[in-house]
């Protein structure tokens, strides 16, 4: 409303020059942010940059620190250089930032500026080697070091990198005598020949800090050195306004003894989609091509990250309205709008009825199903189907075998046969009685007992080592890696290897001992049994990831995790299970893989993940309904043709993707069409791939088509990229004609005396839930017409619809 | 060839030919393929060649990824046949052409990969070298210029191993004491040895390697290292020679030599891209190892400086390497806990001996040579006999051992992490165990000598102990501060104690004036005491004299008074009795006798009347004199009481005084001492600055010494250069004249066969060449 008072003249005509995105005129100032939103120096080396954010009505938000001006009501606390604070003496004021008529405050704190902290290895000297990358993978923090010296990744050791730099050959690395020529200096300013190269100027704050170290005698710390407790990156979010626009990061570190300080300089930037947004070690972010990023800030063990989008200078974008079916459009709809994406128009019923069939209960829509669900009416006819679907039992099949494979339902060296068939029956059950999944994995994760009787216990059985079933319990039911930690602090997330020991001793007191029958082993709480870590080797007490440290004490701690776990207590569970039921109707999780949670791979809408989350955790975790909540949304029944604004979108859901049919389900559905039989260890002929208990029993087909052996609880086990072997196999192989040929099912309809064109439509709808074109009707009147022998052409006909990609993908 | 002419030679050479040919000078110059204006040009820019001037640079900015052992992308700079031979990537330089050579586009940043990599481009004026260089054809060197030798050989070879003790004591001359380095701070010393056969000590510092007299603990010398830091010094084993391994960091590395007897250096070894870890020197001095962080042991010959062989087994850097003292064997150990044993002279794999699990840091042989010692950072101490490379003993000592040393007697010297330092036997025994270092203890060295234990830490303390008792001795640096500072340093404490001195001086005058003023009181109290004495004496004799006389007084008085007494009664009498005689007498007239007996009554009474009245008269003054006397007494005793008190007073006054001369006098005696003393130090403070003022007088004259003879001696070096230069340059020109000769000569007999075909073409018709041709032939045959 101040806008055409106080914009100055300059800005409005390069507005209106550039043709802003909604409108003709200049879109208003919306709010000025001032990051951080306080100030607090603490001794006399501290500092503090700030930086100035622009956001207006259209979304669009730029970075005007050098324009704003900046004014501190009482100059005597501090001075200001450039967009940096530096401390003069002790007191309290604020300071003011305006521009373009908006003003805004923050408060500025100074105190102890006349103490200077002396220089810390921790907290000074470890960041410059993070920063400027000396303890990478690929430099000296690789598990052997580099051209002879070795740092820990990322500095998880902190004592043991004081020693190698300062006494494990003595005199090379460091010299307190000439302190220029300390190699790892001269190495690091590019003095001498360095395999990394030149990593910063003999002029740059990084070498200062080292000399500063080394001036003090390169002393290591003593007693408690303040451990960094958060980090903050500025600005929150971002939306760049076309190619090469800028924003600065801002980054500050809190410290556990209250302090902070702006380590801008010393934080180690990444962005994890540089077609969007890159950023420059100095912290400068510079838009490339439309697309969303995140930003990413690593300092010390702190992973944090900032939204930022990119979209096409003065974009002209106008939101359609389209009806939201339910919460889950309602949010999709939010982000689309941010992104200036028009989702696709909804597809077709033939299309959602095989899309749903396949998606829900894995089977293809019989003849009579495809007309009776084009002929009805009802406006809800959708749902109706979905809520028909999830009635099957082929539904439950569905997600048995999704959950045999997370649980890795497999015969091996310690689980027999019997054991694993019982395992498979227990999961079964639950899944079919519609055992509420924290129930489920409460007693699956609380197990006890012989792995006969109590098939759960098997879980245990699957995986003995301590450290390995701590990692894979993290992976399926929080969807975290947590792997990284096991050696060193996580690269990309916040896990430690405390945090990682810590979690791990849930699973040190699993006792196991024989049964009676040799192929059955007896699973207790032994009691006792702890980990240590591996540095220092001290005892780690039993901690949530992420969460408290309990107390224990008389307490099965395996039951004592479950019941955490699988709590809304624990932020990723309900979040965790709503992305892998996500992910199974998109082909893609809201955060991909979808066993790969950490901070530096955020969810593509953070909002709706918590929703689906939310709700999870209200259906008292019946997954049956959330699946429900999917299915009618309309974000699900889009169709696959993208439009103008999402033709390159494709983490967003604005339009449905083509997946292939995964192996055990192809199977089935081949089977199907064929009118075919398979017979598989331990089940009956006739039985579906689905079905299949045994992760260890497979066929040729399902191996190439990428079933999943179950050994590892990798989401990556099940293989749905297409390849030569497959289509080769489909072509060439002895499934796909020998099916046609034992199913007879030409033979049986021509029998029938049904003509040509009748069975053609047939093969149709039953392979491809639809009728064949007026088009594909006359080319395929014409080969049917050259051959004589009607049974060959049409099982020609059914080859070539079996081998069709439409067949072969859910779409 | 030809391109590597000097301009000036040509001439000369052209200047000859014209005397001896009437063939032009061009021609000549177009027959050796000469440009003729770039030969004539008086300035020829200078060449650039691979060995003055690319190397050089290829060392500082590409050899760290680009040498024989790393080989990034298959290429070797280090040496000119490699480099030609180029990389994975085809050649990489195109003689003539920079900018068609890959390697060329590479440092310019015109291609990728932008060389070095993940660097700043190297300065403009080494791109423009190796530009030049390239364009200048690919100069290995300045080829056909006469080459003398920079480095005359060398020959220290000894007829046999040396392991006696030799008959001059191996310590050297009177060497500088001018640090090349004095730093703030001290930093982990990086090598001691100890001379085997005299009381020396090597110790390494900043650019300079300090030599200590153990016995005297006094540093001897000093000799500078400009090559960086010694990493690794060793003596011969006959202790003339002293080597230095060592360098810069990731940049050079080398070994250098001096002659202990001299204190000269004599040769250096080596051109390692890092520092040198290890080195030693075979015990008949035909050999010397070296080895570094480069992974490769690289064995040189003395005589010859060049490298025999590289032993290219460990897989980590070389840390420790040793000559056995027989000089058979060679024993070389990494980083890794590698160690293997070689035939020193056949490069043959002796023994690998297997069992050390981290940097092998010390090596060391038993004199014998039949048994190696071994300590490691895996925390154990190793024994390995040499028939079948068996360990005979192990023990863990340190938690990490740094360094290690057999004694000629046999015992084992170590150090460590623990900060101790341990004398063994070889049963494991200990011997002697001493720490006092704040730090990892870093290095040592036994001196067999004066038998003591030398070892080093991390902060750069120097640390000496007898190895008998293990009792401390003294401190050594390695950081000895600048002889301007000793005499600076001198100085202030010669002002200082002359200061010092002067004010103990003034003391001790001070002094004995208050001692013999104390002495005089003394003396005077004393005389007065004596004086007071002497008085009561005579007093109290008065008194005695006084008594005496009182005495008679009163006796006298007393009689006196009995005589008065009698008289009283007599008198009376007298009279009575005289009257009565003389009314008898009346009575009796003329009775003579009677009167008679009256007068004499009468006179006897007038007699004693009057001796009455004498007494009565001259009673008060009897009894005046006698209280007289009394008074004199008691005030006679009186003043002797006062006196009494005077004197004891006197006499406190006289002890007081004895005490403050006493003092006074041990005053002076202790204030004469200390001014004695401050003398001394004042003394012995004029001696150290005459002593720094003489040792940088010594430096001084041995700097112009030293500066004279590498002029005499490059002045030496220039004639002879020209000489060979003026010899090969005559060689080249006796050459091209021969040439030239062979093809006048050839172009003669050519004339003389076409003349003869002429002729005979003549002889068999008519001439039908054109008849100037005919014309010149004549001409030329002329």
């Amino acid at each position: 409303m101040h806008k055409a008072l106080f914009l100055p003249a300059i800005y409005l005509v390069s507005s209106w020059l550039s043709g802003a995105a909604w409108a003709t005129e200049a879109p208003a100032l919306r709010a000025l942010h001032v990051y951080p939103r306080d100030v607090q120096m603490t001794s006399s080396r501290d500092r503090q940059s700030l930086l100035v954010q622009a956001e207006y009505e259209n979304g669009i938000t730029r970075d005007v620190s050098t324009e704003a001006t900046w004014v501190l009501s009482d100059p005597a606390i501090a001075r200001i250089e450039g967009n940096v604070l530096y401390p003069l003496s002790d007191g309290t004021g604020e300071l003011v930032v305006a521009y373009a008529g908006h003003e805004t405050r923050i408060p500025v704190v100074a105190r102890d500026t006349a103490t200077s902290l002396p220089i810390s290895f921790r907290v000074d000297v470890m960041p410059v080697f993070m920063k400027t990358g000396c303890n990478t993978g690929s430099c000296h923090g690789a598990a052997r070091g580099k051209d002879g010296f070795r740092l820990s990744l990322f500095g998880f050791d902190p004592a043991g990198d004081y020693f190698r730099l300062t006494r494990e050959i003595s005199g090379r690395r460091i010299n307190l005598a000439e302190l220029h020529e300390s190699l790892f200096y001269k190495k690091g300013t590019g003095q001498v020949p360095h395999t990394g190269g030149k990593r910063f100027d003999t002029e740059s704050e990084y070498a200062k800090i080292l000399v500063r170290w080394l001036e003090a005698g390169a002393p290591d710390d003593q007693g408690e050195v303040p451990q960094v407790t958060a980090v903050e990156i500025y600005p929150e979010h971002a939306v760049l306004d076309g190619l090469g626009a800028n924003q600065a990061i801002n980054v500050r570190a809190k410290y556990s003894d209250g302090t902070d300080r702006d380590v801008t300089t010393l934080a180690y930037f990444m962005s994890n989609n540089d077609n969007s947004a890159t950023i420059d070690q100095a912290g400068l972010v510079t838009a490339q091509n439309r697309g969303e990023s995140f930003i990413m800030v690593r300092f010390g063990t702190h992973t944090e990250g900032s939204h930022f989008i990119t979209l096409p200078k003065d974009l002209k974008f106008q939101w359609q309205e389209v009806p939201a079916n339910n919460y889950v459009d309602e949010l999709m709809f939010k982000k689309f709008k941010k992104l200036c994406i028009q989702p696709s128009e909804l597809c077709t019923d033939e299309r959602f009825l095989r899309r749903a069939s396949l998606d829900i209960a894995g089977v293809l829509p019989t003849v009579e199903q495809y007309e009776e669900f084009l002929a009805d009416p009802d406006s809800h006819k959708r749902e109706k189907l979905v809520d028909e679907l999830l009635s099957r039992k082929e539904f439950v099949e569905m997600w048995v075998m999704k959950w045999a494979e997370l649980l890795q339902i497999r015969t091996t060296r310690e689980i027999s046969y019997k054991a694993m068939l019982r395992y498979y029956n227990w999961l079964q059950e639950r899944i079919a009685n519609d055992v509420p999944m924290d129930q489920m994995v409460r007693e699956l994760l609380g197990a006890s007992g012989g792995t006969f009787t109590n098939g759960a216990t098997n879980y245990y059985q699957n995986e003995t080592n301590t450290l390995k079933i701590a990692e894979n319990v993290a992976q399926v039911f929080m969807g975290m890696r947590v792997q990284c930690a096991q050696c060193h602090n996580h690269p990309f997330d916040r896990w430690t290897m405390n945090d990682y020991y810590a979690f791990a001793s849930f699973f040190s007191q699993i006792g196991r001992k024989q049964a009676e029958d040799p192929r059955e082993r007896i699973i207790f709480n032994s009691e006792s049994g702890e980990v240590n870590h591996p540095i220092g080797g001290r005892q780690m007490k039993p901690k949530f990831l992420g969460g408290a440290e309990p107390d224990l004490q008389g307490k099965d701690r395996r039951v004592a995790l479950a019941d955490w776990l699988a709590s809304p207590e624990n932020p990723y569970f309900a979040t965790n299970l709503a992305n892998i039921v996500w992910a199974h109707f998109f082909g893609r999780g809201i955060i991909h893989e979808v066993d790969d949670v950490r901070i530096s791979n955020p969810p593509v809408n953070k909002e709706l993940l918590e929703a689906l989350g939310r709700k999870f955790t209200e259906y008292q975790y019946d997954f049956k309904k959330l699946v429900r909540d999917i299915c009618v949304s309309r974000t699900y029944q889009l169709g696959t043709q993208t439009n103008e604004t999402n033709a390159n979108d494709i983490r967003n859901f604005s339009h449905a993707s083509l997946r292939r049919v995964r192996a055990e389900v192809l199977l089935d559905i081949v089977s199907y069409v064929t009118d075919t039989k398979n017979k598989f260890q331990g089940l009956p002929a006739g039985a579906r791939a689905v079905q299949i208990a045994n992760g260890n029993t497979s066929t040729y087909f399902l191996t190439t088509f990428g079933r999943a052996e179950r050994g590892s609880v990798c989401s990556c086990e099940v293989k749905i990229e297409p390849n030569l072997s497959q289509a080769l196999h489909l072509l060439n192989g002895d499934t796909v004609h020998q099916k046609i040929q034992t199913g007879n099912l030409v033979g049986k309809r021509l029998e029938e005396g049904k003509s040509s064109e009748e069975i053609v439509e047939e093969l149709y709808i039953r392979c491809l839930t639809r009728r064949p074109t007026d088009k594909e009707k006359q080319e395929l009147q014409v080969i049917l017409a050259a051959e004589e022998e009607q049974k060959l052409a049409l099982e020609d006909v059914f080859w070539g619809v079996l081998n069709a990609r439409e067949f072969l993908f859910n779409h | 060839m030809c391109p590597n002419c000097g301009s000036i030679r040509i001439l000369c050479f052209a200047a000859w030919l014209r005397v001896v040919s009437s063939i032009p000078v061009v021609v000549v110059c177009l027959q050796l393929g000469l440009p003729v204006g770039e030969t004539l040009a008086a300035d020829a820019p200078p060449q650039i060649t691979y060995d003055d001037h690319i190397l050089p640079i290829f060392r500082q900015k590409c050899l760290s990824c680009h040498n024989l052992d790393k080989k990034r992308g298959d290429l070797d700079l280090g040496n000119y046949t490699s480099l030609m031979q180029g990389g994975s990537s085809g050649e990489v330089v195109v003689p003539g052409d920079s900018d068609s050579s890959y390697l060329y586009l590479l440092v310019t940043h015109e291609s990728e990969p932008a060389m070095p990599l993940d660097s700043p481009k190297i300065p403009a004026e080494m791109i423009e070298k190796i530009g030049q260089w390239i364009d200048g054809g690919l100069l290995e060197n300045t080829g056909s210029t006469a080459q003398v030798s920079k480095k005359p050989k060398q020959s220290f070879a000894l007829a046999a191993p040396s392991n006696e003790r030799p008959e001059v004591v191996p310590m050297p001359p009177r060497l500088s004491l001018e640090p090349v380095s004095h730093t703030p701070g001290t930093t982990a010393v990086s090598a001691l040895a100890t001379n085997p056969w005299s009381p020396l000590l090597a110790v390494a510092g900043q650019r300079q390697v300090l030599l200590y007299d153990t016995q005297k603990s006094e540093l001897i010398g000093i000799l500078p290292f400009p090559e960086g830091v010694a990493e690794v010094l060793r003596f011969s084993r006959n202790g003339s020679l002293l080597l230095a391994g060592g360098g810069r960091g990731a940049t050079s590395g080398q070994v250098v030599v001096w002659d202990v007897h001299t204190g000269e250096r004599v040769f250096e070894i080596g051109d390692e891209l890092d520092t040198v870890l290890a080195a030693d020197i075979s015990s008949d001095q035909t050999l010397i190892a070296l080895g570094g962080p480069q992974r490769v042991v690289r064995v040189f010959s003395v005589e010859s400086g060049e490298k025999l062989y590289e032993i290219r087994k460990h897989t980590d850097w070389i840390c420790a390497l040793e000559f056995s003292p027989n000089g058979v064997l060679l024993a070389t150990a990494d980083r890794n806990g590698g160690l293997f044993v070689w035939e020193g002279w056949t490069e043959r794999e002796y023994l690998t001996l297997k069992g050390h699990s981290a940097t092998v840091a010390g090596l060391s042989w038993r004199s014998d040579s039949n048994v190696l010692a071994s300590g490691s950072e895996d925390g154990s101490i190793r024994l390995w006999e040499m028939e079948n490379g068996g360990q005979i003993k192990k023990w863990d000592s340190h938690g990490g051992v740094a360094s290690l040393q057999f004694t000629r007697d046999g015992r084992i010297l170590t150090c460590g992490r623990d900060g101790h330092v341990r004398l063994w036997d070889q049963d494991a025994k200990q011997l002697s165990d001493v720490s006092g270092f704040g730090d990892l203890a870093v290095e040592v060295a036994f001196c067999n000598e004066t038998d003591q234990m030398i070892a080093g830490d991390w902060t750069g303390a120097i640390r000496v102990w007898k190895a008998g008792d293990g009792q401390a001795m003294n401190e050594l640096s390695a950081n000895p501060p600048t002889l301007a500072e000793r005499l600076d340093n001198a100085k202030q404490e010669l002002s200082a104690s002359e200061v010092e001195a002067q004010s103990a001086a003034e003391t001790y005058r001070l002094a004995t004036l208050a001692a013999n003023e104390a002495t005089a009181n003394h003396l005077k109290a004393q005389e007065s005491l004596r004086q007071l004495q002497q008085q009561k004496q005579t007093w109290q004799a008065d008194v005695v004299t006084l008594k005496n006389k009182l005495d008679v007084a009163a006796n006298d008085y007393e009689v006196a008074e009995k005589r008065a007494e009698v008289l009283i009664q007599a008198v009376p009498a007298l009279a009575e009795a005289a009257t009565q005689a003389e009314t008898a007498a009346k009575a009796l007239l003329d009775d003579a006798e009677l009167l008679e007996a009256t007068t004499r009554l009468r006179q006897s009474h007038r007699l004693r009347a009057e001796e009455l009245a004498a007494l009565e008269q001259s009673k008060p003054d009897r009894s005046q004199a006698l209280s007289s006397f009394r008074d004199q007494v008691s005030a006679t005793e009186q003043k002797i009481g006062a006196l009494t008190t005077t004197i004891s007073a006197a006499e406190q006054q006289q002890e007081a005084t004895a005490q403050v001369a006493k003092s006074a006098g041990e005053k002076m005696a202790a204030s004469q001492q200390t001014s004695e003393l401050a003398g001394a130090a004042r003394s012995k403070s004029q001696q150290h600055v005459t002593h720094w003022e003489n040792e940088i007088a010594f430096v001084t004259q041995l700097n112009r010494l030293v500066a004279e003879h590498v002029t005499s001696r490059e002045t030496v070096l220039e004639r002879e250069r020209g000489h060979a230069e003026a010899v090969a340059k005559v060689e080249v020109a006796k050459q091209a004249a021969t040439a030239a000769q062979a093809a006048l000569t050839e172009a003669e007999e050519e004339l003389a066969r076409i003349a003869r075909e002429i002729a005979i073409s003549k002889g068999i018709q008519e001439p039908a060449g054109s008849p100037g041709q005919a014309e010149q032939v004549s001409q030329v045959s002329e």
